[in-house]
């Protein structure tokens, strides 16, 4: 094959870097602000899709990588629609007086929540002073006094008929410490024994009988003390309740006007009376001072009428749109707080606290689906409030019964949050096929596009959406060039020359970066060349694994020829991507060929290094020799392809045109050019495919080619289908533009072979036979001189085993 | 043989139903008017050791009105208590006096000791008008000793019920 032969596969330099050209009037008008979601129309429709459906279940996945601007999007686009939805109700946990280990909640419309708290607590003020004042008042010592004396009277008076009925009889009685002794009196003088003996018999007869009767009415008058104290009691607790009740309905009745549209807290505040009045006693003014710990002080006995919001929207004009960063288990179902009292542990209904759940509660929670599933319990915690529609704040021991001490159960409050999560596309993936409640919590999936159409629409929008950044992010203005480089590079992130990468953060950081060249050289505005720094020293910055490959290339560690010819070699062409970088850079391929049983080896499938693709690329290879080829005969060939230098996996099949080229070689026995790399996958019939990374690829044996002198030898075979993907680095352009560098564009193997070989792959003619002296002419020559060689050894051996 | 100088005291007597602040206000009085030692004579009732001596004695308790009996031992007990309970007050008023006085506990009963101790000192006796007929007032008045009574009626320490 002639040298000029391969003129017709070599692509244009034009063809190699899509530049951008804007309109030369190209301004961006500052009023008309660019969609900032460009590019995202089927997300942002899902989105508000998702935001719009006020039914079950329609909580949304975005789905985008890190980087996509997912959080910006979601936020501006909820923001819309929470002002559209409205400020949702305040909620509040107050004391439940019947069951204080299950505080009650509160709803109230926005705003009112924490008006209800100032107003309780006004009333607590107002009443710490009524009460005590009632009590402290005239009126009511009076009538307390007045039972004092009465019950008093009504003691005195059965001690006094006793006395006196047992001084008749000639007995006193007696006051112990602990009780009362009947002692026989005489000359008011208690006797012994001895002068009770001197009385006459019917008089001690007498006495005893009368101390027996009177010990009988005296246990009798003792049994009756209780009843008496239990009255006196009664009647002291009906008069506290009646002063209390008069002090708390003066102060409760606006309050209960004020709520009376608010049924729950409306029944509250007749708890509320009802349980100052039953506990009226203990709003009075104590008389002694007692141990802390064996009495309710006056703050605990106030405290418990506190009103503890839990959601307060008082200040929102909008619906929340909450993003927990940290969405731990308290963070988004909330928690019981404890404080210390006397060394344990205590806590009631003001140490509950709201988690994001109950913020959002009638508007938008926002999570990032890694953290949420990362964190402990949250993931089925979340779950189990959506299906409940409803908030139990309790621990997660608690929530799988781990503990049975007695701890607060707060009423549930119902939710009405839309949640929506924000994640790597696999996540989503991986949640549908595993979590079969998935689906039906989250029925939205807004998928983010990583490119958009690079047509003239969509260039301008870009444009402008790259002013207007620049513009927010103050930095100096883009010129119509520095724009243009700009949107080149969204062309390249996207790996498609008619393409236009969505990625945001990569943009921000791009013309950011330019921002600082050109504040480096004292520019009043960015221009191309600024762009081009910025793109070149960020590839300095993270190029250091690259130039040490290139590195060991050019001192001949790794073994890459860029000159000369060789059989059964090839320079193949590998990415590899660092997450934030991704280079490329030749690899030696090798075949090598002989008699055999129709078997390819993949010596890396072989060691474990393959992939499957990997795999499969060699399979499809083997079977595209097979077919292609002396097709009457077994194909006797036991052929070997190896990565040379290669000791790390090797995935993908972007190297199945290089591999059936070093075995085309090896066959034919034609040596490949060493200055041509190539790359590309290929089908079962010949034909060359598309394959990713081809920017880095070509530019990756560019670098190494220059680094020994560009002599016009040097170039890249690529698939035809990866030409729209190509946006060359401009010095690659150049140099193609000066002829010292080339890039041919095929679709077919024999195309591929033929440039690496210089010999004409050749096709079959009207007898069916393959030029000679072409490369397949070559081939089959040599495989049918393998199934010759292998049909006689058989014989041979059939001869030999007959023998 | 010259007369020996008896120290001057100031001697409080009291019983077990004796209110003692009113008797204690008149000795503090005595005290300003002429430096004198400060002695409390519980004269002790031995009205419940007599009434424990009965066989068919029983204390009634004022909690539930169970009866027991009311031994000896448990006489001796409720006296003790009565006189520590007097003790109690005294040493509280003398407390927020700032004297020491000395507490001494006596029976009427036991004449002979009570003379031992009335003639160890000058005396003036301050006691509530309810004992004015008592033995311990006649000996103090035999021995030439100034007696000087407070109007106060007897009181039970314990009310009878208690409301609360």
């Amino acid at each position: 094959m002639a040298a000029d032969a391969t003129q017709e596969y070599r692509i244009q330099p034009d063809a190699l870097r899509k530049l951008c050209s804007l309109p030369a009037d190209f301004k961006h008008d500052a009023e008309s602000q660019v969609d900032p979601y460009i590019g995202q129309q089927r997300a942002t429709d899902a989105i508000r899709f998702g935001i719009a459906m006020h039914k079950d279940g329609y909580n949304i996945y975005v789905l985008g990588p890190i980087g996509s601007n997912r959080h910006k999007l979601v936020a501006g686009l909820v923001a819309e629609e929470a002002k559209a939805r409205g400020v949702p109700a305040d909620w509040c946990y107050v004391n439940n007086f019947s069951n204080p280990e299950r505080p009650r909640s509160l709803r109230f419309p926005a705003g009112q929540g924490r008006e209800f708290r100032e107003d309780m607590r006004h009333l607590i003020e107002e009443l710490q002073l009524a009460i005590p004042a009632a009590f402290e008042g005239d009126d009511y010592r009076n009538q307390l006094r007045a039972i004092e004396e009465d019950t008093k009277n009504k003691v005195e008076e059965q001690w006094k008929s006793l006395n006196e009925r047992a001084a008749a009889e000639g007995i006193g009685v007696l006051q112990t410490p602990t009780g009362y002794v009947l002692a026989p009196i005489v000359d008011g003088k208690a006797i012994g024994d001895k002068e009770f003996n001197k009385l006459p018999k019917e008089q001690r007869e007498q006495i005893e009988a009368a101390i027996e009767r009177l010990s009988e009415e005296l246990q009798a008058r003792i049994e009756m003390m209780p009843k008496l104290r239990k009255a006196h009691r009664e009647r002291v607790k009906a008069l506290d309740q009646e002063v209390t009740a008069h002090a708390v309905s003066v102060q409760l009745a606006d309050l209960k006007a004020k709520y009376r549209s608010l049924p729950r807290v409306a029944a509250y505040l007749d708890d509320v009376q009802e349980n100052i009045i039953q506990n009226a006693q203990d709003f009075q003014p104590s008389e002694s001072p007692s141990l802390p710990f064996l009495s309710r002080d006056s703050e605990q006995l106030y405290t418990q009428y506190d009103v503890n919001l839990v959601v307060d929207n008082a200040d929102a004009d909008a619906a929340p749109v909450i993003y927990e960063s940290n969405p731990s288990y308290p963070n988004i179902i909330g928690r019981v707080e404890h404080r210390s009292e006397m060394g344990a542990l205590v806590t009631d209904f003001r140490l509950v606290r709201s988690g994001a759940l109950l913020q959002a509660n009638g508007g938008y929670l926002i999570l990032d689906t890694r953290r949420v599933l990362s964190r402990p319990f949250v993931w089925e915690a979340l779950k189990q409030a959506l299906f409940a529609r409803q908030v139990q704040i309790e621990t997660p021991a608690e929530s799988y019964g781990w503990v049975s001490t007695t701890t607060l159960k707060p009423e549930p409050i119902p939710l009405d949050a839309r949640i929506i999560l924000i994640g790597e596309r696999w996540l989503y993936y991986l949640l549908c096929h595993y979590d079969i409640e998935f689906s039906s919590l989250f029925k939205v999936a807004a998928d983010l596009d990583d490119d958009l159409e690079r047509n003239d629409e969509n260039v301008e929008r870009c444009a402008r959406l790259i002013v207007e950044q620049a513009q927010a992010g103050d930095l100096l203005p883009f010129n119509a060039s520095a724009v243009q480089r700009v949107i080149e590079e969204r062309a390249r992130h996207a790996d498609d020359s008619e393409r236009l990468s969505t990625h945001m953060s990569s943009l921000e950081d791009l013309i950011e970066q330019a921002d600082y060249w050109a504040r480096e050289r004292s520019a009043r505005e960015v221009d191309a060349a600024d762009v081009a720094k910025a793109i070149t020293e960020r590839r300095r910055r993270l190029g250091r694994l690259q130039s040490r490959i290139i590195d060991a290339i050019t001192r001949n560690t790794l073994l890459i020829d860029t000159s000369g010819e060789c059989v059964g070699q090839v320079n193949g062409l590998s990415v590899t991507d660092l997450g934030e970088f991704r280079y490329g850079h030749p690899v030696r391929i090798t075949a090598t060929t002989r008699v055999g049983t129709g078997d390819v080896v993949d010596i890396e499938r072989e060691v474990e290094l393959g992939g499957a693709i990997h795999s499969k690329g060699m399979m499809i290879l083997s079977a595209a020799l097979s077919a292609r080829y002396a097709p009457d005969l077994p194909l006797s060939l036991h052929g070997s392809v190896v990565f040379e230098q290669s000791y790390g996996g090797v995935e993908g099949d972007s190297a199945s045109v290089a591999e059936l080229s070093a075995l085309l070689s090896s066959l034919s026995c034609l040596p490949i050019r060493q200055c041509i790399a190539v790359t590309g996958s290929v089908n079962q019939l010949g034909r060359v495919q598309a394959v990713g990374g081809v920017n880095e690829k070509i530019e990756g044996f560019f670098d190494v080619c220059s680094e020994r002198g560009l002599d016009g030898s040097h170039g890249v075979i690529i698939p035809q289908d990866n030409v729209k993907h190509l946006m060359l680095r401009e010095d690659v352009v150049d140099a193609v533009r000066r002829d010292e560098f080339r890039v041919f564009a095929v679709r077919h193997v024999d195309e591929a072979i033929a440039i690496l070989t210089g010999v004409g792959a050749g096709g079959r003619d009207e007898d069916g036979s393959f030029p000679e002296g072409s490369v397949n002419g070559l081939v089959e020559s040599q495989l049918i001189g393998y199934a010759t060689a292998r049909k006689s050894f058989a014989k041979e051996a059939m001869q030999g085993g007959e023998d | 043989m010259a007369k020996t100088e008896l120290k001057l005291r100031v001697v409080i007597a009291v019983t077990e139903t004796t209110p003692v602040a009113r008797l204690w206000k008149a000795a503090l009085k005595l005290l300003r008017e002429s430096p004198a030692d400060l002695v409390t004579l519980y004269v002790e009732d031995d009205r419940w050791h007599r009434v424990a001596s009965l066989p068919f004695t029983r204390e009634i308790l004022r909690s539930g009105g169970i009866p027991v009996e009311f031994t000896r031992q448990r006489a001796e007990q409720v006296s003790r208590e009565r006189a520590t309970r007097v003790r109690e007050r005294i040493q509280k008023l003398a407390d927020e006096a700032n004297v020491k006085p000395v507490f001494e506990i006596l029976s009427e009963s036991d004449a002979e000791r009570l003379r031992e101790f009335i003639g160890s000192h000058e005396n003036i006796l301050v006691a509530p008008s309810f004992i004015s007929t008592r033995p311990i007032i006649t000996m103090f008045s035999e021995m030439n000793c100034r007696i000087e009574l407070v109007e106060a009626e007897e009181e039970e320490d314990t009310p009878a019920y208690k409301l609360s």
